[in-house]
């Protein structure tokens, strides 16, 4: 009997223990209202010190459309300095009421002055510390970062998720890169190579006319070449889309083809699917000598034709075909020839190179791979096809 | 103490899981650092130098089928020596259980859990560690049999996760830093199958003494199909430049999963992994130094050493003052294990061929 009130008493004191324990949280808990939520992070030079963070902040209260959430921001940008990007991060910690959280931060967009200034030892801290996303989305912008950061679109919940949509969509376009934070990480990390990153602008052309307020909206124009050194080119958008073709990232884009072969009139044309296949012919004598072979495929639509009295025959769509290929081939080997001229190897062509020949003669290669690159010759051959026409016949 | 019991099926089990389970955390960065790009290559020659070193374990094993390697130290080699080196295989398991036992607080404390203590991930981890090993060697291998499916799934599901963006061509050229370089870097991945010599202090638990070669062998078969895929995937995806500079390239690999922007920060996968593999290798390794240490020191059961080598591998894993410390031992580990693991088996085999031991009647047909 005085043992099973014993245990009892042991059993119920067990309870209380772990009821206690299991529901007053975490010792080192952190309230979501003490939490600044981080959505964007813009990167620039700064006045005094070398480096000037720009740090969107969610105000959830706004977002959530309650009343008393401070008025209509849905998020306020605060800005610091500093040598490094964490000096700037702990000088922002001074000026806000709440704990910083990075993890929710998918966009980084830096100044065209600040990645001029070369990206070495400005990127580490994304890749190091654990709270960053390696998958953050990464722009450029020549106007200012509050700018960017504060522009909004009606239909979407903030600017960061709007940017972010715009990246994502790229795909529907692809005359502007997708360029993510790991990635770039690597690539200056590792030392050769180059990649493209999407340039961003504040724009007011897409605006509607005959509105009180004119729309501002972001446009993704083209993109930056970079490289650990900075910013080598800036590419249009048909310029960096012909190096997409190359390294087949075209996943769906318009054409016009303006009298394509023997017709008169205008396509518009929608390739909704391309691969392409680069190779190198090396000369191991002269490397400089060899030769790269860029081949592009895919398929495309006939989406709007204005070719009077044509009734788009066989025949005809390959005629279509072939002055795609062709239009597509230019615009590509013009890309190829910029990328040359300016030393950025945006291809990989370095590491197709390593990959073909031991170590040792690739250290020699390495050693002179601007001469090599801008030397080098490219043969580039498009095989695209019409697939289907549309609804007429 | 010899009533428990292992049958080979879990034999092949444990003996994956103690290949696979600490060494998946940065086998891709270790094989980079030595072999570049061919670090592949040097796991496949690592391990078939294990096989060969799996071979030598079970032949030995069956020339003492009712002993453990501890147990027969002394009678191959004379009481002192016996001693000495049965002492030095406890001290071995001891110290790499306290190595491990860091690296496993470090793996959670640093991208998971910064703001925890050490001290306090250690702490639960040595609790646990302790309850287990009292609970002996079945409950360790039935364990190792329930959570090897998810240890498996989880590695399967991160590389399968990264594999849009793995670059097989970053594998090439073939042998690029030399034979050379890929073969001592072999050395080093051959450390890692050369933990596997558990098995000399498993084999009198066995219920049946045959087929124990083939469990074995396919212990290290399982071990290697989990750990290749990491490499190629590590080294596809990274570069070899870029992941020699990676803490935890398991976890760099998990974090770069993005699926249809709807998915994303897998870490969890790596939780789960890393918290199983890890706990059960550490008490597969102290479970054997416990039971070193007993028989060396004559005692008939080890349990009563079990909270005392607890505190022991505590203290010995906040001895490394920072992070670098613990890498670098780390290394030497890595870099000699393969001395000790095959040298003290080749030892023993060698003394038993010369000086004719090994009790005839018991050895397994």
């Amino acid at each position: 009997m005085i043992r099973s009130a014993r245990l009892r008493i042991c059993l119920a004191l067990a309870l209380a223990f772990a009821v206690a324990a299991t529901s007053t949280g975490c010792y080192s808990k952190t309230e979501i209202e003490q939490t600044a939520f981080v959505l964007a992070i813009g990167l620039d030079r700064g006045r005094e010190k070398p480096l000037r963070l720009v740090a969107q902040i969610a105000v959830p209260p706004a977002i959530a459309g309650e009343s008393g959430g401070g008025g209509q921001l849905e998020a306020v940008l605060l800005s610091a300095e500093g040598r490094t990007v964490s000096e700037a991060i702990l000088e922002l910690s001074k000026v806000t009421p709440s704990k910083l959280f990075w993890g929710h931060a998918d966009i980084i967009v830096m100044t065209a002055d600040f990645v001029e200034h070369g990206l070495v030892r400005k990127t580490d801290i994304f890749l190091r510390e654990r709270e960053f996303r390696p998958g953050a989305f990464v722009f450029i912008t020549h106007d200012e970062l509050e700018d960017v950061l504060a522009v909004k679109y009606p239909a979407q919940p903030g600017n960061a998720a709007y940017v972010q949509q715009l990246a994502d969509l790229t795909s529907t376009h692809s005359t502007s890169p997708q360029a993510f934070i790991a990635e770039l990480g690597i690539l200056i990390s590792v030392g050769t190579g180059a990649m493209l990153i999407p340039i961003i602008t504040v724009d007011e052309s897409a605006a509607s006319s005959g509105v009180d307020k004119p729309l501002k909206t972001l446009r993704l124009s083209g993109s930056g070449v970079v490289n650990g050194d900075g910013l080598l080119a800036e590419l249009t958008a048909v310029e960096t889309r012909g190096v997409l073709w190359a390294i087949g990232k075209v996943r769906e884009t318009i054409i016009t083809l303006e009298d394509p072969g023997d017709l008169t009139g205008s396509l518009g044309i929608r390739v909704f699917r391309s691969w392409s296949h680069i190779s190198i012919e090396i000369d191991h004598q002269r490397i400089e000598d060899s030769k790269v072979l860029v081949s592009i495929n895919g398929d495309a639509d006939i989406i709007e034709a204005h070719l009077p009295g044509v009734y788009l025959s066989s025949a005809e769509v390959q005629m279509v075909n072939g002055s795609l290929s062709e239009a597509v081939a230019r615009e590509v080997r013009n890309s190829l020839r910029l990328l040359q001229h300016v030393g950025a190897d945006a291809l990989g062509l370095a590491e197709l190179l390593r990959r073909s020949m031991p170590a040792a003669r690739w250290k020699e290669v390495k050693a002179q791979w601007d001469q090599v690159f801008s030397q080098i010759e490219f043969s580039v051959t498009v095989d695209l096809r019409i697939r289907r026409r549309g609804m007429a016949a | 103490m010899k009533q428990e019991r292992l049958n080979t099926s879990q034999l092949s089990i444990v003996v994956a899981i103690t290949v696979v389970g600490t060494s998946v955390l940065s086998i891709p960065r270790v094989l980079s650092s030595g072999a570049e790009n061919s670090g592949w290559i040097s796991l496949i020659v690592g391990w078939a130098i294990g096989a060969v070193g799996m071979v030598l374990f079970v032949r030995l094993a069956e020339r003492f089928p009712t002993k453990t390697l501890t147990e027969y130290t002394a009678l191959v080699l004379g009481r002192w020596l016996g001693k000495v080196v049965s002492l030095s295989l406890s001290g071995y398991f001891i110290g790499l259980s306290a190595l491990y036992a860091r690296l496993f607080s470090q793996a959670i404390v640093i991208p998971l859990l910064p703001e925890t203590p050490f001290s306090v991930i250690l702490g639960m981890f040595v609790v646990l560690l302790a309850y287990e090993t009292h609970a002996g060697l079945q409950s360790i291998s039935q364990l190792s049999q329930v959570f090897i499916v998810p240890i498996a799934l989880s590695a399967i599901l991160i590389v399968a996760g990264v594999a849009p963006l793995i670059d097989l061509g970053r594998l090439a050229p073939f042998l690029e830093p030399g034979p050379v370089q890929v073969l001592s870097t072999a050395l080093v991945a051959s450390s890692y199958a050369g933990e596997s010599i558990v098995v000399l202090m498993l084999y009198p638990y066995l219920t049946r003494k045959t087929g124990v070669l083939r469990a074995g062998l396919l212990g290290l078969g399982i071990a290697l199909a989990l750990l290749l895929p990491v490499v190629i995937a590590g080294v596809g995806v990274f570069g070899h430049d870029r992941i020699k500079d990676l803490m935890f390239p398991m976890l760099s690999l998990a974090r770069l999963i993005r699926l249809s922007g709807f998915i994303e920060h897998a870490e969890v996968l790596f939780v789960v992994l890393w918290l199983f593999s890890a706990f059960l290798k550490v008490s597969i390794f102290f479970y054997c130094g416990c039971i070193a240490l007993a028989q060396s020191l004559d005692i008939d059961d080890y349990r009563p050493l079990v909270n005392i080598l607890a505190v022991i591998v505590t203290f010995g894993s906040m001895l490394p003052d920072n992070v670098a410390v613990d890498l670098e031992w780390g290394s030497i580990v890595d870099k000699y294990g393969w001395l000790i693991q095959y040298g003290i088996a080749l030892l023993m085999f060698t003394a038993t061929l010369l000086l004719r031991r090994g009790d005839p009647r018991d050895q397994v047909s």
